[in-house]
């Protein structure tokens, strides 16, 4: 700057006051006459441009009683600068009287003679600041609520130093009246056992940055449950300081406590049950089904030494025991098969296509006796338990061979979808079908549509079908048809069927 | 080809009609051996100790037995020296394949699961019959461990 001539050095600083991005002002005499303002500053009086030459008193009259002008004149008079921080002044600008923060500072100026010219009067705007502070303030007392309402302590630890410093309640989970207590102290009051929890919960705070632990304390002489969670301070003052809340979750703890006595005590109670109904099956199973093994053997010894001629009437008796007989073998078998199932193994591979041919190969006799024809496309694999497998399908295909139509050969279609979800099984016949009504109804175990004469039967097939589908995670239901006859869809969850995925679709029908 | 004789034969179950009805299917197929029947497992024990004459070195033996049971009898022959080469045919109401496994792994060496048909009883008893004297005291493989019709 020295060295360029003095207009233009002028020039210069004119322009690097005018357009300085924060306001400058010189003011002189009692009055205060504005003798410079640079943009900035007429900007912030909000009173228009044309405020050189006139008297900052009377432009600005809002501040009268803010002690700015004293501040102004005392300055004027002592020669001594002036500086305000982050201080409040209410100025009118375009026509509305607002509340600004400034930090400002009023320099006093000299003339070459060492005489006070006037005031330099500098300000940065900070009331943006200022508004984020109370904001935050705000938050803070929000926040404060929240946590004394929900019985919350809050807490610092300073690591470093090892103090914590806590909120009053916080302070009095450690029965300390004062607000700040020693960490070694407050780790101390941690109960024996609970205290590597802590030491672990601190070095995984070293890892993760957060601190979750749940450990005893005891305090008034009663032990408490409690839980920290906390996190490290991301302020650059705090290092090492964990900020964070603390609970006392001993109710929590204690109703949790009942909760898994109460699950224990009915899992005890239901084993038992079921322990109970597994001895059930059991007496049922040799104790019953022992008589009825003997009338068999009975009847049949009496069926075949009964003379024929002599009376008719007692061979016929021991035909009608050896039946009767026989149905109560069967129905105290498929109880077993209902009731005990037992446990089986769920995770066997079953290929569809064996479990039918083999059902084919034990009905041979009523297949050929009815002329019946069974086909199916080739069925997937799946994952599951053979035996239910083999029950599902022999029962079904049973089913569709026993209710067949007067003078119709049994036509059994099996087919089956997959996508992305589940498997889809149908099984439809051209029997004598279900009635609407009737479709939930042939679910419930013991239940029959026909009579004994008519149709034979447990009445427990269908249930049993139902329970093998449930049994896999799936869902099994009888659709009306369009068509005559029964169709029964099984819907098996995509999980089991896992081996063959892509979908089949073959055109010739294996038979 | 092995081709035992047998001179005595023991059956042990507690059930009298199926006592009876063995007895009658066995006298009629088999009337040359001797058949001594005892209805629980402690005294089948306690004959096998004290030896019956003459020798007898086949059993049928049912599971559900008061005081000593089929299981602990069987235990108690393979366990003991003088006792584990006789042979042993399970003969019960069971058919379950858990009592069937569990009666192979204890070493039997046959199955017969009671049947409801006085015919079918004397085929089982039958093809039992011939199948231990063809292959004695070998246990045979466990697909032809249970002897069906």
């Amino acid at each position: 700057m020295k060295d360029l001539p003095y207009s233009l050095k002028e020039t210069i600083l004119r322009n690097v006051i005018d357009t300085a991005p924060f306001p400058i002002g010189v003011y002189t005499g009692h009055k205060m006459k504005i003798v410079l303002a640079n943009q900035c500053m007429i900007k912030t009086y909000g009173k228009g441009p044309d405020v050189i030459g006139t008297n900052y008193t009377e432009i600005l009259p809002e501040l009268e009683n803010q002690q700015i002008f004293d501040q102004l004149r005392e300055v004027l008079h002592t020669g001594k600068p002036y500086e305000a921080k982050n201080a409040r002044v209410d100025i009118v600008v375009e026509g509305v009287l607002k509340p600004h923060y400034f930090n400002y500072n009023f320099t006093p100026i000299f003339d070459s003679e060492g005489e006070i010219f006037g005031v330099m009067n500098t300000a940065a705007d900070v009331t943006e600041l200022n508004v984020a502070r109370q904001q935050t303030l705000e938050i803070e007392k929000k926040l404060r609520l929240a946590v004394e309402s929900s019985q919350l302590g809050t807490f610092e630890i300073d690591i470093n130093k090892g103090i914590v410093a806590g909120s009053r309640r916080f302070a009095s989970f450690f029965e300390s009246k004062n607000r700040e207590l020693d960490l070694n102290v407050m780790v101390a009051m941690i109960h024996t056992d609970d205290q590597p929890i802590w030491h672990q919960a601190i070095r995984e705070l070293w890892e993760t940055g957060d601190l979750h632990c749940e450990v005893r304390v005891a305090s008034n002489g009663i032990m408490h449950w409690m839980r920290f969670s906390g996190t490290l301070s991301d302020s650059d003052d705090k290092e090492n300081v964990i900020v964070g809340i603390a609970q006392d979750i001993t109710e929590q703890k204690k109703n949790a406590q009942e909760l898994l006595e109460l699950v224990e005590q009915r899992t005890v109670e239901l084993r038992r049950s079921n322990d109970d109904l597994k001895q059930f099956g059991h007496v049922v199973s040799h104790d019953l089904k022992e008589p009825v093994r003997k009338m068999l053997m009975y009847s049949n010894i009496l069926k075949q030494n009964t003379v024929e001629g002599k009376d008719p009437r007692i061979s016929q008796y021991a035909h009608k025991i050896n039946k009767s007989a026989l149905r109560l073998t069967e129905m105290i078998d498929s109880i077993l098969n209902y009731s005990s199932s037992g446990s089986p193994d769920l995770e066997e591979t079953v290929d569809l296509n064996d479990i039918i041919e083999s059902i084919k190969e034990d009905l041979e006799i009523k297949i050929a006796e009815k002329s019946a024809v069974i086909e199916y496309s080739k069925m997937p694999v799946v994952r599951g338990s053979k035996i239910l497998m083999h029950q599902l399908f022999y029962n079904l295909i049973a089913n569709s061979l026993k209710f067949s139509r007067d003078n119709f050969n049994p036509h059994i279609k099996i087919n089956h979808t997959a996508d992305a979800e589940s498997l889809k099984i149908t099984v439809a016949d051209n029997g004598i079908g279900i009635a609407t009504g009737d479709s939930q109804r042939i679910f419930n175990a013991f239940e029959r549509l026909h009579s004994k004469d008519q149709y034979e039967g447990t009445g427990l097939g269908l249930a049993l079908c139902k329970k093998i589908v449930e049994r896999h995670g799936g869902k099994m239901r009888n659709i009306d048809s369009e068509s005559q006859g029964a169709v029964f869809e099984i819907t098996l969850p995509a999980t089991l069927y896992r081996i063959d995925r892509k979908p089949h679709q073959y055109n010739s029908a294996i038979t | 080809m092995i081709q035992k004789l047998f001179k005595h034969v023991l059956l042990a179950d507690d059930d009298l009609d199926d006592c009876e009805f063995f007895s009658d299917v066995f006298k009629t197929s088999f009337p040359e051996v001797k058949l001594t029947v005892s209805n629980d497992g402690n005294i089948l024990i306690n004959l096998l100790e004290a030896p019956p004459i003459p020798q007898a070195d086949l059993i049928f033996l049912d599971l559900n037995m008061p005081v000593l049971s089929g299981p602990e009898c069987l235990e108690k022959i393979r366990g003991s020296l003088e006792l584990n080469k006789h042979i042993v045919v399970v003969f019960s109401t069971s058919s379950n394949p858990y009592d069937i496994k569990k009666m192979y792994s204890l070493g039997a060496n046959y199955f017969i699961t009671k049947p409801s048909d006085y015919n079918h009883l004397s085929k089982l008893i039958g093809k039992a019959m011939s199948l231990v004297s063809l292959n004695g005291g070998e246990q045979p493989a466990f697909e032809n461990f249970y002897i069906k019709i």
